[in-house]
């Protein structure tokens, strides 16, 4: 509120006048040339490439600006990190055991190579020599055991453990060899140690600054392609190049990085554009027409494994399958992917959606699962209203949280509203700042009074078990509904100790059919990645295997 | 003629108030009571209901269906345009009216009493003003949690002390003119003096204030629309239409931003512009 009467009753009208005509010109301004942006986009529609890889920097830069996915990271502990922001930031920090390729293939990283005891028992890492921390020190299997069972330790507040929940024992072997044993064999385990489940920091640093690290304060001690230089609070991240970093092909090209927090579509848009920010991944589709047609760099769309969903979170009438069913009868997807995503996401009707890129010789029996649980495509209004005739949870009114300075999102609710009408019901959207609806991922007291989170969640791997083992067992860590079913969770322990991939598909394709009965979400659209980066810049991995990769060490100047 | 003959024995005529430029007056006001019509008759007027929309005819422009378009939900900009004048209008209107009774009942008050209370409403008043209102009402929204309320409430506690403190100026004058004596003479009570008299005569300053106050008050409440902390969607309302248009405007489709950015426009400009007429009115008065 600006102060109009401090200089006198007759100054502040004129000056108002003028911020306001000043406004005034700046929309006009915008006006005009927002429907000549919109020419040079339509024309400019061949500048979006769908890959996977952008073309190889050739040359370094000094430094890089990049913005975060979602924003601030909550935490760089990768212990804790199960969001965009944190996984991204760590895993260019962090080495894992093993690496997740920009096709979501997996290779040798910290773990030069591994193999298996008998019956699946057991696994053993070989690790890599001469790969040394930041601070000099040489990793060793100890710093290996260590950061692993930080992941199963509870004074942690781990959110990975799902993924150790087969394992007996970690130990050093050797001065680089690592055991794991297993309660029961264990497929998807192998998998997960590509991602951020299987980091690994050094030892002396983690015990020195136990509940600190991965804090603002504590900072992080890692071997990856870069170090954390600064973390500043609600302004930024500054990364440094590792200069002997151990993997000379990741050798960072930037020498210097800033992470930014730009959460807001718009604003984000912008700096894009303007070329204030040199890149981002997770770019909101919903501006994807104005970054196509300005000039300042390419926009590259790659396959993902994020899925949006709207999770229940077991309050309100969310705990009632029948309203959760037909919300997911009445929302167009087509229409959401199609006008809201610009095309960068397609439509999805269950939890785990169709196969994409699962063990390929058991590719026929997952699509078989899939193909006997599609939905009609188009939203059926008459259906859903028949459905939920006499229900007595019409008449309350559900509330959806979602991200207030996405614009994909706010779009999708307002959406949702609209559709959700036409059956009775009453949405009321609650808007969470990135923060917020980070924290309500994983504390039930800021979930209070949300009955639905609109999410952007995510499969680590190719794997349908790494995500069924966050929903759908009755102590996974976003089953909020409480779901509980003992042919589902014998099913899934099973498949994931199967190593046959026909057998474990099949496996699957039980559990599928009884969950998928139960709606435990109401899936959206499978989206995919959005990846800009302006003239000048490339390197970055353009699929979502970027969030376990040291995403960043690549990104230089193009040729 | 002369100039108080002007003043106080006839009412300048039609011609006299064109050539000091009154017309501007006449033709803010005109557009001003257009805009309270178009509210109050939104349903009548709106070729669609404000929330219908048909999201595969998203971002259209200017046609014969849709005057000014469809926005990035496929609903009709003109419709949710003429709904959206209703609580753009109510919300300014409600603190205005709450702050200018809360800001008149203190400065008429304090000036009455004098002493310690005069002095004690000074410091509340200098209290109020440390806090900006913007900041005021994102706090009241994390108490209340967002809609109209939350910022109304924080809104009118913000304007108040501006109001007051020129109402308190000008209350303080007129408290020390000759007929608030006469009238304690004669035995009227402080009830009748302040009521029959003060407040009629501090009456212009305050219209004046309270009606550029209304544009300051439309233009925070359509920020914090635009914050995502007042009105709620899928309401419509001008400045959550400039916030939803944001991405619309930046893929060339520039038509819900503009439209609600214009109607806040002409309404903010024309408010200020009354409300300086009126001040210049009373100073030529005084």
């Amino acid at each position: 509120m600006g102060v109009f009467v401090s200089k006198g009753i007759m100054h502040r009208p004129m000056r108002q006048r003028l911020v306001v005509l000043s406004a005034a010109l700046s929309i006009v301004s915008l006006a005009v040339t927002s429907p000549l942006l919109g020419a040079v986009a339509a024309e400019a529609s061949s500048k979006v490439q769908y890959t996977s890889t952008s073309p190889a920097a050739t040359g370094t830069l000094s430094s890089l600006t990049w913005d975060l996915p979602f924003g601030e990271p909550t935490t760089l502990d990768y212990a804790q990190s199960a969001d965009y922001g944190p996984d991204m930031v760590t895993s260019n920090l962090c080495d894992s055991l093993l690496r997740l390729n920009p096709d979501f293939t997996i290779s040798p990283n910290l773990a030069s190579s591994w193999s298996y005891g008998p019956n699946h028992m057991s696994l053993t890492f070989n690790l890599r020599s001469g790969v040394k921390f930041w601070d000099g020190h040489p990793l060793t299997s100890t710093d290996v055991v260590y950061s692993m069972l930080r992941n199963v330790n509870p004074k942690v507040n781990p959110v990975n453990g799902a993924f150790y929940a087969n394992v007996k024992s970690i130990v050093a072997s050797g001065p680089l060899k690592v055991v794991v044993t297993f309660s029961r064999p264990d497929e998807l385990f192998i998998k997960e140690m590509a991602t951020i489940s299987g980091d690994v920091a050094e030892k002396t640093f983690l015990v020195a600054k136990g509940a600190t690290f991965g804090t603002a304060k504590g900072g992080v001690m890692c071997s990856g392609p870069f170090e954390l230089t600064a973390w500043h609070p609600g302004n930024n991240i500054v990364l440094t190049a590792n200069s002997h970093y151990w993997n000379t092909s990741l050798e960072p090209k930037a020498k210097k990085v800033t992470l930014d927090f730009i959460t807001d579509t718009s604003i984000l848009t912008s700096a894009l554009k303007s070329g204030e920010i040199d890149g981002a991944f997770e770019v909101p589709s919903s501006t994807l027409p104005a970054l196509q047609g300005s000039g300042a760099g390419t926009v590259y769309i790659g396959p993902s494994l994020a899925l949006y969903d709207l999770a229940p979170t077991g309050q309100g009438p969310s705990v009632d399958p029948k309203i959760r069913q037909a919300l997911g009868m009445v929302i167009d997807r087509s229409a959401l992917a199609k006008q809201i995503f610009h095309g960068a996401a397609t439509p999805n009707y269950t939890l785990i959606p169709k196969p994409m890129g699962w063990d390929p010789t058991a590719l026929s029996t997952y699509q078989q699962g899939w193909n006997d649980l599609k939905e009609p495509l188009s939203p059926a209004v008459s259906a859903a209203k028949a459905l939920l005739k006499g229900d007595p949870n019409v008449s309350k009114s559900i509330t959806l949280g979602t991200l207030a300075t996405n614009q994909n999102d706010l779009d999708t609710s307002t959406l949702i509203q609209q559709e959700a009408a036409q059956i009775g019901l009453h949405v009321v959207v609650k808007q969470l700042q990135p923060l917020q609806l980070s924290s309500a991922f994983f504390v039930a007291a800021d979930r209070k009074g949300i009955d639905f989170l609109l999410t952007a969640g995510y499969l680590d791997v190719r794997d349908p078990l790494d995500y069924l083992g966050l929903i759908v067992f009755p102590t996974s860590i976003f089953n909020y509904l409480g779901f509980h079913n003992a042919t589902v969770t014998s099913d899934l322990a099973k498949a994931q100790s199967t190593f046959d991939p026909v057998a474990r598909a099949s496996l699957f394709n039980q559990a599928q059919a009884i969950y998928e009965a139960q709606h435990i979400v109401v899936p959206l659209l499978n989206l995919n990645e959005v990846v800009f980066m302006k003239k000048g810049i490339t390197g970055a991995t353009t699929s979502f295997a970027y969030i376990y990769e040291p995403n960043l060490a690549t990104v230089g100047a193009a040729k | 003629m002369s100039v108080v003959e002007e003043l106080v024995l006839e009412p300048p005529t039609f011609v006299q108030r064109a050539r000091r430029g009154e017309p501007l007056v006449y033709v803010l006001s005109g557009i001003l009571v257009l805009i309270v019509l178009c509210a109050l008759f939104a349903p009548l007027l709106a070729p669609f209901p404000p929330n219908h929309g048909n999201i595969l005819a998203a971002n259209l422009g200017p046609s014969g269906a849709h005057w000014l378009g469809t926005d990035q939900l496929g609903r009709d900009i003109l419709s949710r345009l003429l709904y959206g004048a209703r609580l753009s209008l109510l919300g300014p209107t409600m603190i205005i009216v709450f702050a200018t009774t809360f800001a008149v009942a203190l400065a008429i008050s304090s000036v009455w009493i004098g002493g310690w209370f005069d002095q004690a409403v000074a410091r509340l008043l200098d209290t109020l003003f440390a806090f900006p209102g913007l900041l005021l009402a994102i706090l009241a929204v994390a108490m209340i949690g967002p809609g109209l309320l939350a910022p109304v409430i924080a809104l009118t506690l913000a304007y108040t002390p501006y109001i007051a403190r020129v109402v308190r100026t000008v209350a303080l004058r007129e408290r020390h003119l000759a007929y608030v004596e006469s009238c304690q003479v004669v035995g009227l009570s402080g009830w009748q003096i302040c009521f029959r008299h003060l407040i009629p005569n501090v009456s212009p300053i305050v219209l004046a204030q309270a009606t550029i106050a209304f544009g300051s008050a439309l233009v925070d409440l359509a920020a914090i629309s635009y914050l995502g902390l007042g009105v709620q969607p899928p309401q419509a309302e001008w400045g959550l239409m400039v916030s939803d248009g944001q991405s619309a405007l930046l893929n060339g489709s520039p038509w819900e931003s503009l439209s609600a950015c214009v109607m806040i426009i002409v309404v903010v400009l024309s408010v200020n512009i009354l409300g300086e007429r009126i001040a210049l009115r009373n100073e030529r008065a005084a």
